[in-house]
């Protein structure tokens, strides 16, 4: 789920670079205003690196496999550090990997951050409302990292047929983010039973990690 | 499991790319790089390729290393381009059986193939001159908010013990019994078996994590660890930001001119 370098047009780019601005200056005024955020950089930094090495793991789903997207699952555990770590995810994916791209970052990043941010919203609520027991982190943890995968791969449906082929017909535009949100269902019903998992382990193990259930 | 990480492998060639301040390096080859990203009229393309073969000579980075690292985001392309030569509108040049190749999506496809092979050329003679660290502190001296230069600095440290911690969790579970491959029925325990590594992934290097930061802060770290005097911008330097930002402003009001001409 990243655009490369050289698809989109120029404008589409910096409208990315802006929205993602926003949404780091955001995510740094909610991080700052705790008493010490630099205290959680490293926490922060590690599990940006578990992120972006857990998904070069392959979930195998015969007859095929899939690579895990785990926006949700950051959003989860990170909160609103989840767009900065997701901003610094997708940075060495373009940069070490050339995946994703540059020119794209700020377009990949508000896709794939945003729903992480709303994600870690709402598990942060029902995490001091509800949450407590295994059954309803498994449905929070479910919840989230469907959910999360599914937005990001509308966002991503609706940039790529709206802004690429300007020759495209547009019947076929409409057929194209139907198909791309579709085809992404099955990777998000995969996410979530993956983020759930997750979730029941953490709560079992060191339930501290989860965002929202430190008291 | 893991790729490699060798980026900057050349970073200690001696080129007048690896020579150039590490702030006007990226103020340089930034500028370039939106510039590309603007351009999308054909008659452009062979002056925005020749400047991104340009920097790549200048730079003395092999042209192998360039072309296995665009491979990966060249297939996706391609891909892409499938789908836009079979389904645009516009004048057909070729029909096989109930397929038409369409003048419009072939275009279209040069156009992407050529902006993402010259802005990924570009990006990796900047990335690929310097130690990553050298780059995200110039990044910070132009303003980047010190917290995340402390991620990105801290995530990289962290990339290669975390890979090799995954590479030992599997390796256990392989002796337990769990097959990875995809003929072995089984996909259900084994989806759980990878939540339980990450799972696992996230307690270990969290509980290194809170150690590190132990060690940091008997080191003194507060959060903003002070840069020392930046290295002086010399009239080399200097020449290739000038020149670079002309040539991006060049490119983009040659866009729109002929943007506007067409």
């Amino acid at each position: 789920m990243h655009i490369p370098d050289g698809i989109l047009p120029g404008s589409v780019c910096a409208a990315g670079y802006v929205a993602a601005g926003a949404a780091t200056a955001l995510s740094l005024a909610v991080v700052r205003r705790q008493a010490d955020p630099h205290q959680v950089v490293p926490k922060a930094s590690t599990l940006t690196a578990v992120f972006f090495v857990a998904s070069w793991i392959h979930v195998p789903i015969p007859p095929a496999s899939v690579h895990l997207v785990l926006n949700g699952l950051l959003g989860v555990v990170l909160g609103p550090f989840a767009f900065l770590a997701i901003l610094v995810g997708l940075f060495f994916q373009a940069v070490l990997f050339q995946h994703g791209g540059l020119t794209t970052l700020g377009v990949n990043a508000t896709l794939m951050g945003v729903p992480a941010l709303a994600v870690g919203a709402l598990f942060g609520l029902g995490a001091r409302l509800w949450v407590r027991s295994s059954r309803w982190a498994a449905v929070f943890g479910f919840a989230g990292g469907s959910l999360a995968t599914v937005l990001s791969a509308l966002g991503f449906a609706v940039v790529l047929v709206a802004t690429v082929p300007a020759a495209l017909d547009p019947s076929l535009r409409t057929t194209g983010v139907t198909a791309l949100t579709l085809a992404h269902l099955p990777l998000a019903a995969v996410e979530g039973v993956f983020t759930a998992m997750v979730v029941l382990f953490l709560r079992k193990v060191q339930p501290d990690l989860l965002h929202g259930w430190r008291r | 499991m893991a790729p490699v990480i060798d980026l900057d492998r050349y970073s200690g060639l001696d080129s007048p790319v690896h020579r150039l301040e590490p702030r006007s390096r990226l103020l340089g080859f930034a500028a370039l790089i939106a510039s590309f990203a603007v351009v999308h009229n054909p008659v452009l393309l062979a002056p925005m390729l020749g400047l991104a073969a340009a920097a790549v000579v200048a730079s003395h980075l092999p042209w192998e290393f360039i072309v296995r690292r665009l491979r990966a985001p060249m297939v996706l392309v391609l891909v892409l381009g499938v789908v836009l030569v079979l389904a645009s509108g516009g004048e057909v040049l070729v029909r096989l059986g109930p397929l038409a190749i369409h003048a419009d999506g072939l275009g279209q496809v040069g156009v992407i193939a050529a902006k993402l092979a010259a802005i990924g050329a570009v990006a990796l003679v900047l990335f690929g001159t310097a130690p990553l660290p050298t780059t995200v502190v110039a990044m910070r001296r132009l303003g980047l908010p010190s917290l995340i230069a402390d991620m990105i600095v801290f995530s990289f440290r962290a990339f290669h013990q975390i890979g090799v911690d995954l590479r030992t969790m599997r390796t256990a579970a392989g002796m337990r019994g769990v097959r990875w491959q995809n003929r072995h029925p089984g996909a259900p325990s084994r989806l759980g078996t990878l939540a339980r590594m990450v799972g696992s992934l996230f307690v270990l290097s969290n509980a290194r994590a809170e150690q590190v930061h132990q060690a940091m802060l008997l080191r003194g770290y507060s959060g903003d660890a002070p840069l020392g005097p930046p290295r002086p911008v010399g009239p080399a330097s200097a020449a290739f930001v000038v020149l670079a930002v002309a040539i991006a402003v060049g490119l983009v009001v040659a866009e729109w001119q002929l943007g506007v001409a067409g």
